[in-house]
C-alpha cells in the first residue's frame, strides 16, 4: 500500500566509467508500495541506476538513500530490504530448481521448518512446484524468469529491483508476469521495473520514470505524461477506419483546417484533429461522411506511450541543443490508493 | 526431525546436519562430491592403487625390496599427485565461474558476506582434499604387510602434504578471483618455480627437510614443539591472508577494504622470523630478511595489481579519522605506506641482529619489490616510449639487460646456487649483492636474464609485426 514516504531517495547521483558519464545527476523519490517503470533507451542508464540501487556498486557522488539508510554507509541493513532480479538469472549448472532455491533459501539464513515453509510458498506463488526436480539448464527462459523471481522473493523484501525482466519472454510468460507484479503490487511491495516495453509498464506501473544519457527526463503517472510529454492537451488522436483505400480521405484532410495525418494503415488512417470538445468531433465525423467517404469506424485514441517517450526524448534534445535545463520534472502525482490484500 | 515437511510439491526435505553448515559449504560440498571430476579422481586413484597392491602382493615372496618400491612408489606418487597438484588445481576454477555469471552478485545481496564466501569454498575443497586422503590410507597400511612401513613418519608426512594442500588451495582460491590472463600469470609463476626447485638441485636435498619433518622430536628435540608451531601458525597465516584478499577481490564496493588482508601479512612475516630464529636456517638474518621479503612483496604487488585492474578505491567512511586508519584502507598511498613500514621494520631487525652489510642487501630488494611495481604503473611516462603499448615490454627489456651486465660483471663463482636466487626479480636485483657476498651465484640471475630477454624479444618483435599489420589493414 502507498503510504505516501519515500522509500527510495536519490538525490544528484553521478556515476562515470572512464570518459562515459552513465549516471549523470539522477534525482528521484519511489513511494513505498508504488510499482515505478524505468524506461530508456540501451545505455541511457537504467541498469547502472538499478545496479546502484542494488548495492552492487557505488555512486562517484550524490546520495542513495533506502527506508531512510544510506547505500554506502550500512549497505548491509539495506540489502535486508531489496530483491534485485537481473535481466539474465545466473543459475548452476549441474543443480535443480529445487536444489537452487534450497541453497539461496540457506544463503538467506533460513533454516529447517522456516526454510522448507518459505521454499514452499514462494514456489507456489511462481508455480514452480510442477518443475522442481527439473535440472536447471533444461528450463525455458519463462521459466527461469520464475526461478528468478522466486529467488528474489524468498526473503520477503520490500523493494523488488527488476532489470529487463520481460525480455524475451512469450506472450503467455509475460501475461504470468504482469499478473505476478500486479499481486506483489497489491501486497504493498515497491517495484522498479526497467523495461523497452512501455504498453506493458503502463499497465503495471503506477508511475513511470523516464531516462536519457543519465539523466531523467520525466517522472509521473502515465496520464500526466501524456498531458506533459506528449502532443499536447489540444490535440485529439484518431483512429478512421474505411470502406476500400485511405488515399482520397488523407488528400481530403491534408487541405482541411486542424487536420494531421499521422499514419496510413490497410483499413484507414491515424489523423490528429487540433481540438478536444465531443461536439466538435461529431461536427467534423459529419463532414468527412458528408464529403463522401465511406466511413465504418471512428475511434479516439490515447496516445501511444511509446510516441510521448520519443516526444520527450526530442524535447530534452531541443532544450539541450539550444543551451536550456532539461524539462522541470513534474511533481509526482499521488496514485489512487491500491486494493486491500486478498 | 529429518522428516520432510509436507508442502505442495511434496519433496522438500528438512535437513537438520546441513543446516549447521553453511549455505556455501553445504552447496559446493554437494556439488564438488558429484562432480565427475571428484567421481574419477577417487576411482581412478582406486584402480591404480589396488592394480600396484595386487602387483606388489605377487611378488612379494620372491622379491620383496620390488614389492616395497612398488607400493612405496604408487601410494607417494598418488598422494602428491593428488595433494599437491590436483587438489589445488581443483580451487583454481572456484569463484572465476560464480564471477562471470553473476552468481556472485546474487550471494552478495544476501546476508552472506564475501569472507564466507570464500571460506565456505575453501572449507569445501580442504574437505574433499581430507576425503581423497582418507581413501589412501588403506594403501599406506597396505604396505606394513609388504616390507614394513613408518607409520608415525608417514602420517606426519601426511598431515604437512596436506597443511600444503589447503594452504595452496586457498592461494589458488585467491588466483581464481583473477581475471583469465591473471590466472595464467599466476600459474606460469608456480611453474616457473617447481622448474626452478627441480633444476636447482634444492628437491632432492628437500627430501631431508621432510625427514627431520617427520620425527620432528627425533631431529630437532625440544625446539620441534615450538617449530610445529610457527608451521601451523604459517599454514594459517597464508590461508588467512589469501581467503581475505580473495574476499576482497569478490566484496561488493561497500565493503571492500583491505585491513584484515594486511594484518595477516604481518602475521605471516613475524612468524617467519620467528621460525627462522628458531630452525636458524638460513643462518643470516639479512637472507632471512630478504626471503621473507619475497612474501611482502608478492602481497604489495598482488594488492596493487588487484586494486589498479579490478577493484574501485572505496574508502569506508567509518574508518576515516581513526588513529593508524592509512594502514587499512585502500588506494595505493595505503598500501604503499603499509608495505614499506613492514620492509622497515624488517630492515632494522635486519641491522640490529646482523649488522649494517645484510641490511644494505635489504634495501635494493625492498625498493625491487614493492616501489617498483607502482613506479612501473604510474609514475612512468609512457609517451617517451611512443607506442604506448610497447613500453612495458621496453622497461622489462632495460632491466633484463641491467641483470645481464650485472650478473655477468660478477663472473662465476663456486658457491651452489640456493633456490632464492632463481625466483625472480630476486636473481635480477641482489645479483651484486650476493655474488659479493661470495656465497651466491650468478648463474641463475644470468640464465633467467637470458630467457627472459629472448622472451621479450620474440613478443617485441610479434606485437611489431601485429602494430604494422594493423596499420596496413587500417591504410587499405
Amino acid at each position: 500500500m502507498s503510504d505516501g514516504t519515500p522509500l527510495v531517495e536519490l538525490r544528484d547521483v553521478h556515476r562515470r566509467f572512464g570518459e562515459v558519464r552513465a549516471v549523470d545527476g539522477v534525482s528521484f523519490d519511489l513511494r513505498r508500495g508504488t510499482a515505478c517503470g524505468f524506461i530508456g533507451a540501451n545505455g541511457a542508464g537504467k541498469t547502472t541506476t538499478l545496479r546502484l540501487l542494488a548495492t552492487l556498486d557505488q555512486p562517484d557522488a550524490g546520495t542513495i538513500r533506502i527506508a531512510g539508510m544510506d547505500i554506502v554507509d550500512r549497505a548491509r541493513d539495506v540489502r535486508r530490504l531489496l530483491g534485485w532480479m537481473p535481466d539474465n538469472t545466473p543459475t548452476y549448472v549441474n543443480a535443480t530448481v529445487v536444489d537452487y532455491l534450497d541453497f539461496f533459501a540457506r544463503a538467506q539464513g533460513f533454516r529447517g521448518a522456516e526454510r522448507a515453509r518459505r521454499l514452499d510458498e514462494t514456489m507456489a506463488f511462481t508455480d514452480l512446484h510442477p518443475l522442481a526436480r527439473r535440472p536447471l539448464k533444461g528450463l525455458s527462459k519463462g521459466q527461469l524468469q520464475r526461478l528468478g523471481l522466486a529467488r528474489m522473493l524468498l526473503p520477503d523484501p520490500q523493494l523488488l529491483l527488476l532489470d529487463e525482466p520481460a525480455a524475451g519472454l512469450d506472450p503467455k510468460a509475460r501475461l504470468e508476469f504482469k499478473a505476478a507484479v500486479r499481486v506483489l503490487r497489491d501486497q504493498g511491495k515497491s517495484l522498479l521495473i526497467s523495461s523497452h516495453i512501455l504498453s506493458e509498464l503502463e499497465e503495471m506501473c503506477d508511475e513511470l520514470l523516464f531516462i536519457d544519457a543519465g539523466r531523467i527526463v520525466h517522472q509521473g503517472t502515465s496520464a500526466a505524461l501524456r498531458r506533459d510529454g506528449g502532443a499536447g492537451p489540444a490535440v485529439t488522436r484518431v483512429r478512421i477506419s474505411l470502406v476500400g483505400e485511405p488515399g482520397a480521405l488523407a488528400e481530403w484532410l491534408a487541405v482541411q483546417a486542424g487536420w494531421r495525418v499521422v499514419e496510413a494503415l490497410t483499413d484507414g488512417l491515424r489523423a490528429e484533429f487540433a481540438q478536444t470538445g465531443r461536439e466538435a468531433l461529431a461536427l467534423e465525423l459529419r463532414r468527412i461522411v458528408g464529403a463522401g467517404h465511406a466511413v465504418c469506424g471512428f475511434q479516439v485514441e490515447e496516445e501511444r506511450l511509446e510516441d510521448v517517450f520519443v516526444a520527450v526524448l526530442h524535447k530534452t534534445a531541443t532544450n539541450g541543443r539550444s543551451g536550456g535545463n532539461p524539462p522541470e520534472m513534474p511533481a509526482a502525482s499521488v496514485p489512487p490508493p491500491l486494493p486491500p490484500l486478498s | 526431525m529429518n522428516d520432510p515437511i509436507p508442502t505442495a510439491s511434496g519433496a522438500l526435505p528438512v535437513h537438520e546436519f546441513p543446516d549447521r553448515l553453511g549455505a556455501i559449504t553445504v552447496r559446493e560440498l554437494r556439488a564438488g562430491l558429484l562432480g565427475r571430476d571428484m567421481v574419477w579422481l577417487l576411482i581412478g586413484v582406486q584402480v591404480v592403487l589396488a592394480i600396484a597392491g595386487i602387483y606388489a602382493l605377487q611378488v612379494s615372496s620372491k622379491n620383496p625390496s620390488a614389492a616395497h618400491g612398488t607400493m612405496q612408489f604408487a601410494v607417494w606418487s598418488c598422494a602428491l599427485i593428488g595433494l599437491a597438484v590436483l587438489s589445488p588445481l581443483r580451487a583454481l576454477r572456484a569463484l572465476h565461474g560464480d564471477r562471470e555469471s553473476r552468481l556472485l552478485e546474487l550471494l552478495q545481496l544476501t546476508p552472506l558476506s564475501a569472507g564466507a564466501i570464500v571460506f565456505g569454498k575453501w572449507v569445501s575443497l580442504a574437505v574433499q582434499a581430507a576425503l581423497f586422503l582418507v581413501s589412501l590410507l588403506p594403501f599406506f597400511v597396505l604396505r606394513y604387510f609388504l616390507g614394513g612401513a613408518d607409520l608415525v613418519g608417514d602420517a606426519n608426512i601426511l598431515l604437512i602434504l596436506f597443511g600444503f594442500s589447503v594452504v595452496a588451495q586457498s592461494v589458488f582460491l585467491l588466483v581464481s578471483t583473477f581475471p583469465r590472463f591473471m590466472r595464467g600469470l599466476a600459474l606460469a609463476g608456480l611453474f616457473l618455480i617447481l622448474f626452478s626447485l627441480l633444476f636447482s638441485g634444492r628437491a632432492m636435498s628437500g627430501f631431508g627437510v621432510f625427514d627431520a619433518l617427520a620425527h620432528p622430536f627425533r631431529n630437532e628435540g625440544s625446539d620441534a614443539y615450538w617449530i610445529l608451531l610457527y608451521l601451523v601458525a604459517q599454514f594459517v597465516c597464508v590461508i588467512g591472508g589469501s581467503l581475505s584478499l580473495a574476499a576482497q577481490m569478490i566484496a561488493a564496493p561497500a565493503e571492500n577494504y583491505v585491513g584484515r588482508t594486511r594484518l595477516w601479512f604481518a602475521g605471516w612475516v613475524a612468524v617467519f622470523v620467528c621460525l627462522i630464529r628458531t630452525t636458524r636456517m638460513p643462518p643470516e638474518w639479512g637472507e632471512m630478511a630478504v626471503i621473507a621479503l619475497v612474501g611482502v612483496g608478492i602481497a604489495a604487488v598482488l594488492e596493487l595489481g588487484v586494486e589498479r585492474r579490478l577493484l574501485p578505491a572505496h574508502r569506508p567512511r567509518r574508518l576515516l579519522g581513526r588513529p593508524f586508519a592509512w594502514l587499512l584502507l585502500p588506494g595505493w598511498q595505503s598500501a604503499l605506506l603499509f608495505h614499506s613500514s613492514l620492509v622497515l621494520a624488517l630492515t632494522v631487525v635486519a641491522y640490529a641482529l646482523d649488522g649494517f652489510q645484510q641490511a644494505l642487501l635489504v634495501i635494493p630488494s625492498a625498493v625491487a619489490l614493492v616501489l617498483l611495481p607502482r613506479a612501473i604503473l604510474v609514475f612512468l611516462p609512457w609517451h617517451w616510449f611512443g607506442q604506448r603499448r610497447l613500453a612495458p615490454y621496453a622497461l622489462q627489456l632495460a632491466f633484463a639487460l641491467l641483470a645481464l651486465g650485472v650478473a655477468a660483471g660478477c663472473g662465476a663463482t663456486s658457491a651452489a646456487p640456493g633456490w632464492p636466487q632463481f625466483l625472480p626479480p630476486l636473481g635480477f636485483w641482489n645479483g651484486l649483492a650476493w655474488a659479493k657476498s661470495g656465497d651466491w651465484s650468478p648463474l641463475p640471475g644470468a640464465c633467467w636474464a637470458g630467457v627472459l630477454l629472448a622472451v621479450l624479444i620474440a613478443r617485441a618483435l610479434i606485437e611489431l609485426d601485429a602494430a604494422f599489420d594493423e596499420k596496413a589493414a587500417k591504410r587499405r
